[in-house]
């Protein structure tokens, strides 16, 4: 289910969020399935603007945080993940 | 992702991965209404430190030093305890607002827990706030004015931007002649209208000139957003008697399009009588008095304050619940304003004892609706209470003694 670095990630209409302090909670309105984002996850979620694949996500990344790319990339790619398993992103 | 927990209470549904996502399910615990939970105060026995502590959070900055908060969190022992019953009141998201401005820490796993709390509810605002937009623009289509009332419409007037004011169902007023084209509006746009209501099912006796409904309800969001759609906004059980000027006087919600919420002066009016009605039961309903307050108190037009209190008969619920507020969040209550609204000395004998501060201050008020609401489809012993405690006392014993006759006309 990895997504394939060659499409683009946005997010879906069904998925409707509100800052909670420094987190995101994220609503799925389909299911009702609601969902809490790190700063971290937030930011990935913001990234996923319909503009960027993986590849392009983990790079702003890279420049953001300090961290290996490697690093950065498994988690993205596990957060991605579960954000398209439950159905709140989707890859174009 | 970890395994979801279906068909659990909101605030309880909430797991979380090893990726820092956390998830859970925005479901309505049962159909239950506000007040009606007494799970809490049957397991706690002594609660004074964490009550405090809360209550402390939930006052505005102004109003608690920064040492205050550290001493109360120092004497906190039972964080569990703390969380359920902030949760319980609707105000985790202050302990963690509170907790950040003095950087005081919170024991490990803790300020986990409350997050997962804020957020359950939360998710339940975003899920509710969906519906709300719904539900008014059917209305506005049918050419059904819609006042919103308390928690949505508090939300985006008196709360501060950023802070969290939860709610865990919609309440719609419409104008009483409107109340049925209203309930087939939202039944016919999905809106599944909830057959057991338990107030509605207790007004039976009442004659047609006190028609007192209190409210109907419905379900949305698959079931999920609870909506109350009601015609008399004190829900006393008599025929308001400011209900066209009330019309008149509402207002735009900034961002809710053509929806009314209450003018200030109604609001303080309706928020006390439901604050009363739910025996001060939540803390987050104190808190919507002392925010209405503060924004509002150098431009409150108290003598109509008054005047509405005094017809309707809810003096005394005005006057308890600013005390209250008061007392727990140091709430700016003009006293002279205080003295003209308290009721008699019995009076407020009467309602200290039944309505304790100690009790309340221990958040730990306890529905009793009988005390507040009139219904003479009751026994006698049953509409007693309100006869004595509330205000419109001929009123209410006219229509007493009408349904009286009424069931021995029947019999």
């Amino acid at each position: 289910m990895m997504p394939r670095t060659a499409v683009r990630l946005a997010q879906k209409e069904q998925a409707i969020t509100q800052e909670l302090s420094s987190q995101l909670v994220l609503l799925n309105v389909q299911d009702g399935q609601y969902y809490r984002l790190d700063p971290v996850g937030r930011r990935v979620w913001s990234l996923c603007d319909g503009t960027r694949g993986v590849t392009e996500i983990v790079e702003v990344l890279r420049q953001e945080y300090d961290a290996s790319a490697d690093t950065i990339r498994t988690d993205v790619v596990a957060l991605l993940e579960d954000l398209l398993r439950a159905d709140l992103v989707e890859a174009r | 992702m970890g395994q979801r927990e279906d068909s659990v209470p909101v605030a309880c549904a909430l797991g979380k991965s090893a990726h820092g996502i956390a998830y859970g399910i925005c479901t309505s615990a049962s159909p239950s209404f506000p007040g009606s939970g007494s799970r809490l105060h049957d397991m706690r026995q002594e609660i004074g430190a964490e009550a405090h502590f809360i209550t402390l959070c939930v006052r505005e900055p102004s109003a608690v030093a920064p040492d205050e908060l550290v001493r109360a969190a120092s004497a906190v022992r039972e964080w569990e305890t703390l969380r359920i019953i902030a949760d319980e009141h609707r105000v985790a998201a202050f302990i963690l607002q509170a907790t950040e401005r003095v950087s005081l820490p919170l024991p490990e796993g803790v300020r986990d827990a409350i997050e997962r709390a804020a957020l359950a509810r939360q998710a339940r605002v975003l899920l509710l706030d969906l519906e709300l937009g719904r539900a008014l623009k059917v209305l506005s289509n049918a050419a059904i004015p819609a006042i919103v009332l308390k928690g949505p419409a508090l939300a985006r007037t008196i709360y501060p931007a950023g802070q969290i004011r939860p709610y865990v169902d919609l309440d719609l007023l419409v104008n009483q002649e409107q109340e049925a084209a209203a309930a087939a509006t939202l039944a016919a746009a999905g809106f599944e209208p909830f057959p057991q209501d338990p107030e509605k099912s207790a007004r039976t006796g009442l004659t047609s000139s006190a028609q007192a409904s209190f409210h109907q309800v419905f379900f949305g969001g698959n079931g999920r957003a609870p909506l109350e759609l009601h015609a008399d906004p004190l829900q006393l059980g008599l025929r308001p008697r400011c209900e066209s000027g009330r019309w008149q006087r509402a207002r735009p919600i900034p961002g809710l399009g053509a929806a009314l919420m209450l003018c200030p002066e109604d609001q303080l009016v309706q928020l006390s009588v439901h604050v009363h009605k739910h025996g001060f039961s939540r803390l987050i309903w104190l808190k919507d008095l002392d925010l209405l307050m503060r924004t509002t108190q150098h431009t409150l037009d108290w003598p109509l304050v008054l005047s509405v209190a005094q017809r309707e008969g809810v003096r005394a619920s005005v006057w308890y619940s600013l005390h209250l507020a008061a007392q727990l969040l140091a709430t700016p209550v003009p006293a002279e304003v205080s003295t003209r609204l308290r009721p008699n000395w019995p009076l407020r004998r009467l309602y200290r004892l039944i309505w304790p501060d100690s009790r309340i201050a221990n958040l730990q008020g306890r529905l009793q609706r009988r005390a507040v609401q009139f219904d003479p489809g009751e026994s006698w012993r049953g509409t007693l209470p309100a006869l004595v405690l509330m205000g419109r006392r001929g009123a209410r014993l006219r229509v007493g003694l009408d349904s009286l006759l009424q069931k021995g006309a029947l019999s």
